[in-house]
Formats: structure tokens, sequence, C-alpha cells
């Protein structure tokens, strides 16, 4: 439910922002329109200030000449916009990326202790760097027995 | 105390041209420029009282519209945002020229008259806009940001740098002279007739 509004702050609010509605601040609008509506008083002042809103509404907007209109139209061709760097999404995006993906590898190789294929997938082991072996000595020999045999083998076949 | 609401900050068409400008859309300035550049040249001439100045300050305020786009916050209505830029600008080259705007209380209390009534509209308009033009600076402002330009008066009060208050006080006192030199023409008619 609206507050009534005095017929005091009507004259001013009339005062102010004269016979448009419109322009009445928002939360006194209704009660305003109200007290217009049901005072004769209020009418009359309404209506003593709706010839100047008239008047008012009625003047021209200054004309902008031609070449000042041509030189806010060419503001674009001569100035670059500043834009914000992180404001351009197809800019920081791959960027960020990049930097979080080298990070994240240089991040793992230095803490990782051990790397380990799978044995299963041609039995090879590679030591870690702090195992405390020798990086030399890290393959084991399985990988290098296999071949000696298969080498063997193939000299057998020659040779028969 | 009265509470003053602005208009919803809801996302309108200015607002929609300045998100594209903030893109880089040339269209999109090139209609805001329509939109106001001859709004906001009477609003610095009327506080500049200088043609040429009045156009650089307008000029300005493009250039940081193209420039600053991206920076644009749909909390005020665009209208608000490039009369602010506009008036703070303006204020700057008066500082700079050694003048400040008057406060609404050095101003003086134009006299309080009757409304004409008899005038034809035409000559009304020509009568107003000589009034209009001889308004203390203040007051001749806050009427052509909420009267001509259709501000509310919170929004007039942002762009001006003072509180509703003092808005509806310049209005009062702007409308009051308007009327009075208004009702002059009517007595000076009157009295060659």
């Amino acid at each position: 439910m609206k507050t009534p509004l005095s017929l005091e702050r009507f004259r001013a609010l009339i005062a102010a922002y004269g016979a448009r509605p419109e322009l009445w601040p928002e939360a006194e609008r209704a009660a305003a329109l109200a007290l217009r509506d049901a005072s004769a008083e209020a009418r009359g002042l309404f209506e003593e200030e709706a010839a100047l809103d008239a008047t008012l509404g009625a003047l021209p907007e200054p004309d902008v000449s031609p070449g000042f209109l041509r030189r806010l139209n060419e503001v674009p061709l001569r100035a670059p916009q500043k834009r914000r760097w992180f404001a351009l999404p197809g800019m920081w995006i791959p960027a960020v990326s990049w930097a979080f993906a080298a990070v994240l590898g240089l991040g793992l190789g230095f803490s990782t202790d051990v790397l380990e294929t799978d044995e299963a997938d041609g039995g090879t082991t590679v030591a870690a760097v702090d195992s405390g072996a020798p990086s030399s000595e890290a393959a084991t020999a399985t990988g290098e027995e296999d071949f000696s045999a298969l080498a063997l083998d193939a000299l057998d076949e020659l040779e028969e | 105390m009265v509470s003053h609401s602005q208009h919803p900050a809801e996302i309108d068409d200015d607002a929609l041209l300045v998100l594209r400008v903030g893109e880089g859309d040339v269209a999109a300035y090139r209609e805001l420029v329509k939109r106001y550049a001859a709004k906001l040249s009477r609003f610095a001439e009327r506080l500049l009282r200088d043609g040429t100045e009045a156009e650089d300050v307008v000029q300005e305020t493009f250039l940081k519209l193209w420039q600053r786009a991206s920076d644009y916050q749909p909390k005020a209505r665009v209208t608000t945002w490039l009369h602010r830029i506009t008036h703070n600008l303006a204020v700057d080259r008066l500082r700079a020229r050694g003048r400040t705007l008057p406060l609404p209380e050095e101003e003086e209390m134009p006299v309080s008259a009757r409304q004409p009534t008899l005038l034809d509209e035409k000559r009304r308009v020509v009568a107003l806009e000589a009034a209009l033009a001889a308004l203390p600076e203040r007051q001749a402002t806050a009427i052509v940001l909420v009267h001509l330009h259709d501000l509310t008066g919170a929004e007039a009060a942002e762009v001006l740098g003072v509180g509703v208050e003092a808005v509806e006080s310049l209005l009062a006192r702007g409308r009051r002279a308007l009327k009075s030199e208004l009702s002059s023409l009517v007595k000076a008619e009157g009295g060659a007739a």
C-alpha cells in the first residue's frame, strides 16, 4: 500500500519536475498521481506547470554542423581502442593454457622420483636418478639378453 | 527522507551499442554519435558558454566512449554515463580557466511569477530559449538534464555530483525563473497592445 503524499511535497515535486509524471521519483509517483486525481488544488498546480513543460518539449535540439559530425565519426579511424588484455578471451585463454602446461610439466619433472614403463611392454625398466644405481646400470639385462639370443639364432641359421 | 529510484539498470538498446563499441564496432559507435552528439553539445555549451570548447569536450567524450567502452558497467544508463563524462571534462576546462561552477547556494533566487498563457507556441519557444540561456549555469544544467534530456533527478544528481535535494532545488528555481521570463514577455506584449 502506498503512503499518501502531502500537498506540500506534491508542490515541491511539481515545482522541480513539472507536470510529467514519468520524471517524478518512482517511489512517490503513484501517491502523487493519486493526490492529483483527488485534490482540486493539486490538479490546479499540475495544470499550471503543464504549459511550461509543453514549451520545454517544443525546444528543438541544437544543430550539429556536418563538419563536427564528420570529426566525431572519424574518431575510430584516428584513435586505436585501448583494450584490456584480460578482456580478450581469444588472446588470454591460449596463453594461460600454455603457461599452465609449462608449469605443470616443470613441476612434475622436478618432483617425480621414478618413471616406470610397463614391464610387460618390452620388459625394460628405467631406474630414476636417485634410485642409488648409476643410470648406465639402470637398464636391466632382459632386453639385451633377448636381442643376443635372436642374434645367435640368426648366426646359426647362416652357418647351416 | 525521500527515496529516489533510478531507471532500472537493464541492458537497454544504448547499452548494447556500447558493448558492441567495446568490441570495436564502428557502426555502433556512429549510431551513438547520431543519438547523443546534439544532446551532449547542448549540455557542454550550457556548461562552458563557448561553442568551440564545447565541441572539443564532446569530441573528447566520444573519444573516451570509443576507447573505454569496454569499461562501461551497465549500472547506470548510457545517457547518464555520457553526460557525466562530458560534465567532468567541462569542469576540468573551467578549472583550467580558473573558473568553477557555482554552488547552488551561490546563485540568486529568481522571482516567482504566474504562468503566461497568451503567447503562441513558436514565440514561447524563442522566449524560452533566451530565458534558458540567461539562467545561472547550475539551474540551466539541471533543466537541460531533466527536462530536455529526460534524466531522472537521481541521474542528474549523479552527473552533477550533488544530492537529489540539491537538484530538485535547482530545478524548482530554474523553472520559476523561466516562467517569470515568459510572464514578463506576456506583460510586455499586453502593454504594447
